[in-house]
């Protein structure tokens, strides 16, 4: 299990940072627990910064913990409102080589909007963690191999 | 009436009864059950080895096939409906005398967009009127705030300040309707409204009834949303319960919530076990505010989740009302029988619907109604086929109601006071969850109480666990959902979901705009500063105070501020 | 140097928050150009003070950084914070929660807060804290926080680097025994007995006292009872982190802490240098079960004199 997980010393690389964050005015963390764990369980480094952060901490922190991945979890409508500010915000601040990944409650047609800002994923209710895993691991080698390059 | 005896350990969990005979009650209890459940059955061990095994060409089970009269056994009273310890229903002839209340949630948009849907349902029949709020509204955030921004009006209606309460309830007649409000964290301020909005229009708040789904244990556990730290909005919740008690004869002040708790990702069992036991704690800060038990638990009622595993599902109800009912007689002395039975709401389980092939949500909602009613239930919302998606549409939430009307009227369901009660494997079950139950009082009450096990994050943690656990054999498809780990589909056409337009946020910012213009600001500040005078002071009732300051249009945001000054914020203990 | 690393040493040397996190990084994933990096920043001889909290999990070491920290900052200090949580011995991955209690207390441009997973640092100090440290120091940081996981081994590494160590306990959890045990009674300069608003607070400082009482030095040992619900005593403890730091020895400390971060990077680096080796030598080490011992081929490898010298030199 220990190799398994593709951990041994050195001759990996370090494990991949993960700001799991729920910033919408909206207390149902069951869903980012189960993700935390997984995240965990996947070999990741998650940080959780509790309930509520606001677009502006979350960028911050993910600046701060030089997160790979920034994966928001929202549940109450406000997505596009959302995303759209941590965005902008992270343009602002030169961290756009960030990898911003969503979930939740998202209508279908609210997808490509998204994807078209650069929020990937996007994953309703029920999607197998593997999924959601493997997306992240994706995302996460991109922003490794533009920051070497950078 | 005694006056209120109130000091600093009213909220905090001071007990009836001292800790060590409460654990003592609570092992008495497990001993005694675990004998009824975990006993071994020598008839079917028997027939196992005889009949099964050979049939099953050699092979045992994994588990319990089959259960026998020896099974079922319970010693806690009479086996009737209506009858201590009330098993098997609150009253005698159950639906046959008056069905179920079909309450459907609605609160959506501005107050004007709720006003007009309350009145459509009081045409068509409803008395009881059931509102939800906005996520700002349940924060306590203010519609002009950028906080609120996207939120306005999405998940219920949005209240600001008194006017918005004005808009919502004009011309429906107070006195005559029930509202149920389901507003948890900033409750004092929406009671407050409430009664405000009736005294303005010359009404007697002890004419108004209603219930409030106030439970700020089960937020901490659960659904995350408050203010303050617990012992702060604790309080509040006595000073609701004094003034309902003192002047509102028909306001029951708290639903107990196990709704946000299973929805969190717990087991049935342990949905059970917190619930019953924040209820326990509020009848503890009744007695301890030196109210007498049977003057108030009567207005304690429960809100449960009814979700997918049948049995697990109607057991869980009867073994709560057979727990409830003991505990009350047993340990707190309750006489009045209407102190002994619970009463509760019911609501189809979210988490169980799922955004592949949303059609058979109705299925599954349909079923877990099913079960509610079989269990007793009071009332009943059922969930529209969409809401994994997105808020519901009007045609997804009549097919909600309907479905219960299907129940209600082409089943025959209504005729018979439970009519699963005497099946061994669910009066089996019912004894298994009161047992788990009875553990779970046990465990709270070696970590110091419930109140301190919340603020650990105990329960907090066991609901974590269970929820992964549950997704893990998800994962694994040892648990099944259709459509989403069997019986895939690629390339689903989509189905309508509801928009809510940006406009409710302009209306709201506008009218909020228009209230600043024509207030008082003194009196504003007058009256803040009073309630943060009371708030200082441990014996005073808030309630007053906070409808002196929603009188003078002070908003949800300014009065939660003063709490915040006074009583600080609160981040949840880590769980992980 | 690279573009890279001079836009990170000029980032650092104003104080960007983009730098500074990606230079932690950078110390993990490449430490020759981290070492180039922090030459010429890091200035030898005026070491940050470093604030070990020990204790066990559950007695509010997150929310007592959350208080102390803005008043340090009113004392004019710069402070990181570097807050640990143990990585899973079996996916390697860590869930760090730190900042659930410490976000809203720690937004203040001179504070910066990085969490840490233990990250197999098998019963000592994780490497990634001291690169925290070196990169803060570089930065112009001149007091860091560092909370610890609460047990066994870590916590006595992380009092060989800090200058004042303060034990968190609570009481009602028979906190005071075990710590007791662990033996870091003796490395504790502070002891604080934390949620003080409890039952038994008193109780577990008289323990702490009576227990002080039996081990040399013991009786020079502050207590503080803090809340964090009411935030009392916690002006009370700053003062006493603020006489202890007084009283440091700057330059037996300086000694200490750098022979303590020498080795451990040492350590490091040997050791990744070692994976190194048997990655790039696989498949000749697997040769030589044929013909020599385990500790003769462990010895060649090291010499570098694998199958007659052939060996290359690792890139890491």
């Amino acid at each position: 299990m220990f190799m398994a997980s593709g951990k041994s010393r050195g001759s990996s690389e370090r494990p991949i940072r993960v700001l799991l964050a729920k910033p919408a005015i909206d207390g149902h963390d069951r869903g980012v627990y189960v993700l935390a764990r997984a995240f965990r369980d996947a070999g990741m480094e998650v940080i959780y910064p509790g309930l509520l952060p606001t677009p502006e901490q979350i960028v911050d922190i993910a600046i701060d913990e030089d997160v790979d991945v920034i994966a928001i979890s929202l549940l109450n409508g406000s997505h596009m409102t959302i995303f759209k500010k941590v965005m902008e915000l992270l343009r602002a601040r030169h961290a756009g080589d960030v990898a911003v990944i969503g979930g939740g409650i998202i209508p279908p047609r609210d997808r490509p909007r998204l994807e078209r800002m650069g929020v990937t994923g996007n994953y309703g209710p029920g999607t197998p963690l593997e999924t959601i895993i493997t997306h992240v691991r994706e995302r996460a080698a991109e922003v490794r191999r533009r920051r070497r390059v950078a | 009436m005694a006056a209120p005896r109130v000091g600093s350990t009213a909220v905090g969990g001071e007990r009836q009864a001292p800790a060590s005979s409460r654990l003592k009650y609570w092992r008495s209890k497990v001993a005694r059950l675990s004998k009824a459940v975990d006993s071994r059955n020598e008839a079917y061990d028997s027939w196992e080895k005889r009949v099964l095994i050979p049939w099953q060409k050699g092979l045992a089970s994994a588990g319990r096939l089959v259960y026998t009269s020896a099974d079922s056994a319970h010693d806690g009273g009479a086996d009737m409906p209506g009858m201590y310890p009330f098993t098997r229903g609150i009253y005698p002839n159950m639906y046959a005398g008056k069905p179920w209340t079909m309450r459907m949630f609605s609160g959506f948009g501005i107050p004007e967009d709720t006003n007009s849907r309350l009145k459509y349902l009081l045409k068509h029949g409803e008395t009881g009127l059931s509102i939800a709020f906005d996520e700002p509204t349940l924060y306590g955030v203010d519609c002009d705030s950028e906080r609120a921004e996207g939120e306005i009006g999405k998940c219920g209606v949005n209240v600001t300040t008194l006017k918005d309460m004005e808009v919502i309830f004009d011309g429906i007649p107070l006195d005559k309707v029930s509202t149920s409000m389901t507003i948890n964290a900033p409750a004092i301020i929406l009671f407050a409204m409430y009664i405000a909005v009736a005294q303005k229009r010359g009404i007697n708040q002890s004419r108004l009834a209603g219930t409030l789904q106030a439970d700020i244990l089960k937020e901490y556990i659960a659904q995350k949303e408050w203010f303050y730290p617990p012992k702060a909005h604790l309080r509040m919740i006595r000073d609701m319960m004094l003034y309902s008690v003192n002047n509102m004869p028909k306001w029951n002040f708290i639903s107990v919530s196990g709704y946000h708790i299973r929805e969190a990702g717990s087991t049935a069992a342990q949905e059970l076990a917190f619930t019953l036991a924040d209820g326990f704690h509020y009848v503890d800060m009744g007695i301890a505010a030196g109210l007498k038990v049977d003057d108030f638990a009567p207005r304690i009622s429960f809100f449960f989740d009814s979700s997918m595993d049948m049995f697990e599902e109607i057991a869980k109800f009867r073994a709560a009302r057979r727990i409830w009912a003991t505990v009350m007689r047993e340990l707190y002395g309750a006489k009045d029988e209407r102190s002994l039975k619970l009463r509760f709401h019911a609501q189809t389980s979210g988490y169980t619907l799922t955004w592949q092939q949303p059609l058979n949500n109705i299925a599954r909602t349909a079923l877990e109604a099913l079960y509610a009613v079989l269990g007793g239930a009071q009332s009943l919302h059922t969930n529209s086929y969409d809401e994994a998606l997105a808020l519901p549409t009007e045609a997804a939430a009549k097919v909600a109601l309907r479905t219960q009307q299907v129940i209600a009227e082409e089943t025959g369901i209504k005729d018979v006071a439970d009519p699963m009660g005497g099946s061994y494997y669910l009066e089996y079950l019912t004894n298994r969850i009161e047992l788990e139950a009875y553990r779970y009082f046990e465990k709270l009450d070696e970590l110091g109480g419930i109140l301190k096990a919340v603020e650990d994050g105990y329960p907090q943690r066991e609901i974590a666990d269970a929820s992964y656990q549950r997704q893990r054999r998800i994962e694994a498809g040892e648990a099944v959902m259709v459509g989403v780990n069997k019986y895939q589909e690629e390339d689903e056409a989509p189905i309508n979901i509801l928009k809510i337009s940006r406009k409710a946020e302009l209306a709201q910012k506008r009218r909020l705009a228009d209230v600043k213009r024509s207030r008082d600001e003194a009196e504003v500040s007058r009256a803040l500063d009073r309630l943060r005078e009371a708030m200082r002071s441990e014996t005073a009732n808030l309630v007053p105070h906070v409808i002196d300051a929603v009188k003078a249009y002070a908003t949800i945001g300014e009065i939660v501020k003063v709490g915040r000054d006074v009583y600080g914020e609160w981040k949840e203990p880590r769980i992980i | 140097m690279t573009d890279t690393a001079r836009a990170i040493a000029e980032g650092l040397r104003r104080g960007d928050r983009a730098s500074i996190a990606r230079c932690i990084s950078i110390a993990e994933d490449e430490p020759e150009l981290f070492s180039r990096i922090i030459k010429g920043l890091y200035r030898p001889g005026s070491m940050p003070r470093v604030i070990g909290l020990t204790g066990p999990p559950g007695c509010g070491k997150s929310t007592l950084i959350s208080l102390i920290v803005p008043k340090l900052v009113e004392q004019g200090h710069k402070v990181g914070v570097v807050a640990v949580d143990a990585s899973s011995p079996f996916s390697g991955g860590s869930f760090l929660g730190n900042r659930i209690r410490m976000e809203e207390a720690l937004s203040s441009k001179h504070v910066f807060m990085r969490s840490i997973a233990t990250r197999g640092a098998k019963g000592g100090l994780s490497v990634s804290i001291i690169n925290a440290i070196i990169t803060l120091a570089s930065a112009g940081f001149d007091m860091i926080v560092v909370e610890s996981v609460g047990s066994g081994q870590a916590d006595t590494d992380i009092a060989n680097i800090s200058s004042t160590v303060l034990l968190v306990l609570s009481p009602g959890l028979g906190d005071e025994v075990q710590a007791m045990k662990a033996g870091i009674m003796e490395i504790a300069d502070i002891f604080v007995i934390n949620k003080a608003e409890l039952e038994g607070s008193d109780r577990a400082a008289g323990a702490v006292r009576s227990y002080l009482s039996t081990i040399s030095g013991g009786q020079n040992k502050d207590i503080a009872l803090t809340s964090c619900t009411s935030r009392r005593g916690i002006d009370e403890l700053v003062r006493l982190i603020g006489d202890h730091e007084s009283k440091v020895n700057a330059k037996e400390f300086a000694e200490r802490a750098f022979r303590s971060e020498v080795s451990r990077i040492a350590k490091e680096l040997s050791s990744r240098r070692v994976d190194a080796l048997i990655d790039g030598h696989a498949a000749a080490i697997g040769q030589m079960a044929e013909s020599m011992d385990p500790y003769a081929a462990a010895a060649r490898l090291l010499q570098g004199d694998i199958e007659g010298g052939r060996s290359r030199r690792p890139k890491r």
